[in-house]
Parts: C-alpha cells; sequence; structure tokens
C-alpha cells in the first residue's frame, strides 16, 4: 500500500541532520543539499520521483511499472501529500502534482522528492493537454541543468497517448513538444494500453504502450545510479568545503585585523597614558617641592573662618594644582572612550560616576599624596594599571571583544562543520 | 565697548516683562524673586561688561553642572547651604533660643532606611585598612539637661577614601557601611563602633571643582560625621562634628565647622572591652542637647529630595 509521508522523513531536509547540524547552522541555505547529503550517506535504495501536472496520469502510470494499483488514481487532483511504494529494488515517489496553485506543504513535499530524495526524474506531460506550458518547461530546465551537474538523470514521459486522438493530431503535439525540448528523448507512453496489453496478453499493445520501451531507458538510468551518487556527494561536500574553508578564512583574516586594532588601541592608550603621566609627574614634583615648610598641614582657627590665611592658600594651591592634572588626564581618558564609569559600578550620584573618581578616590591630597600618586615611578605605574583597568572595561573595548570572540567561534564553527562533512575521496 | 543701558526704561520694563511682574496669574513671590535674581545678573553683566562668550560660558556651565548631578556641591561650595544656615541661627537669636548643638549643613549623601538599633551600634560591614578603629557616644538631653530617651540617632560618614556607601563608584562598600540608627535608652545614651572618617573634597576634574579652579580655592572637607537626632519632642538636628587634629577644620570648603563641633579626639587601649578587635582605638564624647519647638512646632525642619535605601 502506499505509504503517505506527510511528515518525516520524506518531507524532512533533517534526515540524519544531527551529523550535519553544525553544518547546517553555518550554511543555512544549503539545508536542501545536506538533506541530499544525508540521504546520499545513507545509501538504500534507488528513487524514481514522478513529477508532473496533476491528472496528467503520473500515479496511473505507476500503477503500470508496479504492476499493480499501488497508487491512488483519480480525475481530481489527488495526490496531496508524497505517497511512495517499494518495487524490484527501487523507491517510486509519486509527487504531489505539480501547479501553479499549489502552495505550503505540498510544494515542500515535491520540492523533498524532486530534489533531495530522487536519484531519476520522471517528468510527466499529457499528450492531451498539447505541449508543455511555461511552468513546465522552468522545471525541465531545471531537471537538465541539475542533470548535468549532478548526473541524476531526467526523463520526459508524454502521456496518456491513447487519449490524443490518432494519428497527425497525436504527432502535431509531439513534434511541438520536440520543438521545446529539442535536446530531451521523449517517452510517448498509454498505461490504459499497457494495462489492455497485459490484461489480454497482447505482446503487441503491450509493446505499442511505450511501456516497455520506457522501463529499459529507467532501467539505464539506475544502473548508474551508484556512480552518479558518488558524484553527487563528492560535488555536494567539495562545494560546502570549500565554502566552508572560504568562511574559516574570511574570519581568520577578521579576526586578525580585529586582534591588530585591538593591541593599537591599548598600545596607543598606554603610550599617550604613560606621556602625560610623566609630564604631569614633572610638574607636580615642582608643586610639592615648595621651599619652606608645608603649611597646609597647619590647622587655622575658629577666629580666622572667613579670613584667607597663608594655610589655606598652600591647600588650595596645591589641590588646583591636583585638579588640573585630573582634569588633563579625564581629557585623555575622554578621547578614548573611558571617561564614564561601567554602568555596573554607576552610583546614584551622578558626579561620582566616573573613572576619574573611582581611580583616585575623593580623599584630600597633600604634598605627600601627590608625591606618591604622580612623583614615584611606582605611583605612576599604579595610576597607569588602574586607568588600563578601566579601559578594558569601556563599552568600546567590550565591543571589540564581542567582536572578536563572534569570529573566533564563526571561525571554529566553520572548521568544525568542514570536518563533519565527508572527507575528499583519496586521489581524486 | 562698554555701555550703560541697564538703568533705561527699555531694560527695566524688559526685566518687568522676563518676570511677568505685571500680568496677572503665577505665584506672586517666585515673580518678584525671579524679578530680583534676573535684575542682579543683568546688572553685573553691565558691571563687568560680560562678552556674549563670557555669558554662554557660564550657561554651558550650568548645563555641564546639572549633567554631574553637583549643583548642591556648588551650593556648599558657594556658601548658599552655610548662608541659610547663618540665617536660621540669627532667627534663633531673635526668637531668644539659646543653647542647644549647633546645627550645621546636611549635606548631600544621607541615605534613609538604615536598620535601627537600640542604644548600641556596629556600623562598619567591610574591612577598611587604612581607617582605624573610633568610638563615638554621648548622652542626648533637652534644653534642661535631662536625658532624652527613644531618641533617633542617625549616623553617616565616609570610608578611608572619602567615599560613602550606597555613593561609591568603587563598589566596594555594601549597604549601609558606616550608616546607621540608634535609639537612646531611658538614660539617653547611645553608642557607635565605627571606623575612621577621611577627609575629601570635591570631584578632582567635577564641575564645582572646576569653577573653584577659576577662584584659586579648594573644594576638600574637613573629616566628619554626619547626624540626624529626631525625637518628638524636641526640634531635629541636623548636624555634623569634625575629627579634631584634621588641617582642614576651619578650611572646610562647604563651610560647615562650627564651635561645638569639633569635640576631643582620645586615644584609649581598652577597645577589646569596648567591642573593637583592636586594643587602641580612638574615642570621642559627643553629647547633644536638643531645642524646644517654636509655639509647638520645627520651624527648622527643611524639605529636600533624599536618597532612600
Amino acid at each position: 500500500m502506499p505509504n503517505s509521508l506527510a511528515s518525516s522523513p520524506a518531507d524532512a531536509p533533517d534526515i540524519d541532520a544531527a551529523s550535519f547540524a553544525g553544518v547546517l547552522r553555518v550554511l543555512p541555505h544549503r539545508a536542501q543539499d545536506l538533506a541530499r547529503l544525508a540521504m546520499l550517506r545513507g545509501g538504500g535504495a534507488p528513487v524514481v520521483t514522478v513529477i508532473g501536472k496533476y491528472n496528467h496520469g503520473k500515479s496511473r502510470l505507476l500503477n503500470e511499472l508496479m504492476r499493480r494499483d499501488a497508487f491512488a488514481v483519480a480525475d481530481r487532483r489527488e495526490t496531496v501529500c508524497l505517497s511512495e511504494c517499494l518495487h524490484a529494488g527501487v523507491r517510486w515517489l509519486d509527487a504531489p502534482g505539480l501547479d501553479a496553485d499549489v502552495a505550503g506543504a505540498d510544494d515542500r513535499h515535491a520540492s523533498t522528492a524532486l530534489w533531495v530524495h530522487a536519484d531519476v526524474r520522471l517528468f510527466v506531460h499529457s499528450v492531451k493537454e498539447g505541449e508543455l506550458d511555461a511552468a513546465e518547461l522552468a522545471l525541465i530546465e531545471a531537471l537538465r541543468t541539475d542533470a548535468v551537474r549532478t548526473c541524476r538523470k531526467a526523463l520526459l514521459v508524454l502521456s496518456q497517448a491513447d487519449q490524443a486522438g490518432e494519428g497527425a493530431a497525436l504527432d502535431r503535439v509531439v513534434s511541438a513538444i520536440a520543438a521545446q525540448v529539442p535536446d530531451m528523448p521523449r517517452h510517448l507512453v498509454s498505461a490504459t494500453r499497457h494495462r489492455q496489453g497485459m490484461e489480454a496478453a497482447k505482446a503487441l499493445l503491450v509493446a505499442r504502450s511505450g511501456i516497455p520501451a520506457l522501463e529499459a531507458a529507467l532501467s539505464d538510468a539506475l544502473a548508474c545510479v551508484g556512480q552518479a551518487r558518488a558524484h553527487e556527494t563528492e560535488l555536494l561536500a567539495g562545494e560546502m568545503r570549500a565554502e566552508l574553508e572560504a568562511i574559516a578564512l574570511g574570519q581568520a583574516t577578521a579576526l586578525k585585523a580585529l586582534r591588530q586594532r585591538e593591541a593599537d588601541q591599548r598600545r596607543a592608550f598606554e603610550a599617550e597614558l604613560s606621556a602625560l603621566l610623566e609630564t604631569i609627574g614633572g610638574e607636580m614634583a615642582a608643586v610639592v617641592d615648595a621651599p619652606g615648610p608645608d603649611l597646609a598641614l597647619v590647622a587655622d582657627s575658629a577666629g580666622t573662618r572667613y579670613a584667607t590665611t597663608a594655610a589655606k592658600q598652600e591647600r588650595a594651591r596645591v589641590q588646583v594644582a591636583y585638579s588640573r592634572a585630573c582634569i588633563r588626564i579625564d581629557a585623555l581618558l575622554a578621547g578614548h572612550g573611558v571617561s564614564g564609569l561601567p554602568r555596573a559600578q554607576e552610583t546614584a550620584a551622578a558626579s561620582l560616576n566616573t573613572v576619574m573618581v573611582a581611580v583616585m578616590g575623593v580623599s584630600v591630597k597633600f604634598r605627600a599624596d601627590l608625591r606618591r600618586l604622580f612623583c614615584t615611578a611606582l605611583g605612576r605605574a599604579r595610576l597607569h594599571a588602574d586607568f588600563a583597568y578601566y579601559f578594558d572595561l569601556s563599552k568600546d573595548r567590550l565591543r571589540l571583544r564581542g567582536e572578536i570572540a563572534a569570529a573566533a567561534a564563526a571561525r571554529e564553527a566553520a572548521i568544525e562543520a568542514r570536518m563533519a562533512l565527508p572527507a575528499p575521496e583519496t586521489g581524486a | 565697548m562698554s555701555v550703560n543701558i541697564f538703568p533705561g526704561k527699555d531694560v527695566q520694563d524688559f526685566l518687568r516683562v522676563i518676570a511677568n511682574l505685571d500680568g496677572a496669574g503665577g505665584n506672586e513671590r517666585a515673580k518678584a524673586i525671579v524679578h530680583r535674581i534676573m535684575s542682579d545678573l543683568f546688572k553685573t553683566i553691565e558691571d563687568f561688561d560680560m562678552t556674549p562668550d563670557e555669558v554662554w560660558v557660564g550657561i554651558n556651565y550650568l548645563n555641564k553642572l546639572g549633567s554631574e548631578n553637583e549643583a548642591a556641591l556648588l551650593a556648599a561650595g558657594l556658601g548658599l547651604e552655610h548662608y541659610v544656615d547663618m540665617r536660621l541661627d540669627a532667627e534663633d537669636a531673635a526668637l531668644g533660643i539659646t543653647g542647644g548643638t549647633p546645627r550645621t549643613i546636611e549635606g548631600p549623601l544621607y541615605v534613609a532606611g538604615a536598620p535601627e538599633q537600640k542604644g548600641k551600634a556596629r556600623l562598619d560591614k567591610n574591612p577598611d585598612a587604612d581607617a582605624g578603629p573610633l568610638r563615638i557616644h554621648g548622652t542626648v538631653t533637652g534644653p534642661d539637661g535631662a536625658p532624652v530617651a527613644d531618641a533617633l540617632m542617625e549616623v553617616w560618614h565616609s570610608d578611608s577614601k572619602g567615599f560613602y556607601s550606597h555613593f561609591d563608584p568603587t563598589g566596594r562598600q555594601s549597604e549601609f557601611n558606616l550608616r546607621g540608627a540608634i535609639r537612646t535608652g531611658a538614660d539617653g545614651r547611645y553608642e557607635v563602633l565605627t571606623r575612621m572618617p577621611a577627609s575629601y573634597g570635591c570631584p578632582p576634574s567635577g564641575a564645582t571643582q572646576t569653577l573653584l579652579n577659576a577662584l584659586n580655592r579648594h573644594g576638600n572637607r574637613p573629616a566628619h560625621v554626619h547626624f540626624f537626632v529626631t525625637t518628638d519632642a524636641f526640634r531635629k538636628l541636623t548636624t555634623q562634628f569634625n575629627i579634631e587634629g584634621d588641617p582642614l577644620v576651619w578650611d572646610d570648603f562647604a563651610f560647615a565647622t562650627r564651635e561645638g563641633l569639633i569635640p576631643p579626639v582620645v586615644e584609649r587601649t581598652d577597645g577589646h572591652g569596648v567591642g573593637f578587635e583592636e586594643a587602641t582605638y580612638r574615642d570621642i564624647e559627643f553629647n547633644i542637647e536638643l531645642t524646644p519647638k517654636v509655639a509647638g512646632k520645627d520651624n527648622q525642619i527643611v524639605e529636600r529630595a533624599r536618597a532612600a535605601a
């Protein structure tokens, strides 16, 4: 009995998909080729797919080839799902009718039967309908192109020869079709005559039905399936291997450029910061090495609350110098996108949400503090390290690192996907 | 080129239109104040012959100040907050209210919601190697010297880097570190174990310090501890004391230092006995004397935006 395959495996481009899931993720546009490759790897009986517009006698033809009524036959559109039958070591697929109004699932069934399953295609056209229409011509053209590429054979079957009138009328139609597809052998058949011939044991009628000649051509085509499958496996795997290699190479190139940019940015930031800290160190030395006692450390009194004192002046001098140094560093940070605090560290007080405040704190800096911070190699190294820490947490740097990770992952995925594909044949 | 147009009829009429002095509606007090502030600003521009560039520097500065959320900081630095305090003092003097612990500014870093404890609290939740142990204790009394029970002492101060919890960009402090709320017992006493705060200042590259740089002023404050003292019977006290010995004690950019708010710091060695891990610690006795309400009302309550956690 025909086996209706509304769902997997027949309509699923995911047959054996697990092994090719990685490839599919990298090459989503190759879903159909991967499904075909999985079919090829699985081996199995050769597949003959019958395709054509509905009511052109596909199912009836198949039944004659099966020698039994394996496929439902009707005047209305009957074959909406893919049906299949195993006969004489061959899987026969009756694809849903090829029609302009067919859309959705039927289309997918037909497409899967035609492109994923088929080793040999029988394109059926009823001569009573006259010559081939545009849709049929387009599909035949696609099948012939594919035949050149994949070595899968396509046969054109002109069916219902008994229903196109006699003699001249039939000849006209056949000639017209020959003119439409001049390079393609045509097999004129009549399932009805074959059935009558078989039932009445009339060898001549059977021979005139065209079915034996079609069977001979099919037999020739099926004999080539092993070789064709080997060719197609290497073709599809080879194409996708090349595609994956190109992707891996492209990502490797992108990765190298991104890493170079990452290193260049870091180098530029560090060089500028070092130079500025060096400059500030020199200027700060002049500020903190002022002669005389450090009046900033001498407390004032209540009586001078609203008066200007030497101690207040000294504290202002040191603080203003410190502030100006910080403003210069902040400008450098802003130039590299490092001025704002990482979001995770932001506080309710916007005034404190700066890298400057996080690194320097807001504690009061006296001469000894400034000397330690700016005028010693160790102090400058600490500031350098602290600012560099926030440089690495800045938005631009995080984005760049994200791009690097993505490129590395894409390269890795392409390499792994390539390894999942069949290896090239040795010596090929 | 210097011109003199301020006293002219056009400018004076213009000022009245700006504040809508002669129009109906609006808030009369707001109109009068805006009229005065704009008049003074216009006169300043004329008297100093300010250029358009200078005016725009000022306008853009306001945007920077706002974007950095430093308006309250600048208000402290330009003495606005202290001036308001001076006026409250003068009002008290006029009302004949004397005595009591001096009030001083609140600052912008109070956070409501610290868990309340009875009599005694430990405030430091995070280690701070640069801050030694500090004990603060005292008695809350009324104007008559009698202890006040159930007074709520809210305390907050900075760590050794000058950062307050909830406002620490390094992310090193947990919630309510160095903050507490202590309810006095029947004896009016409170006790706080914590770590020594640091003197700190405005963000060194921020809007406030940038303006202070133009005045050759620093934006620093002496180390200090903030208090709110709240009771049912007396006026709420907003104050802070400074740490004695800090060179900035009388050079506070916010002008918050007051006599009576610099309690002596005593070094003691019975730390284990009071609950510290260390034997040596600093001890500050800070007694609070509350002042009576005026005609049954607290005339010093300040409403302003405050953080809560």
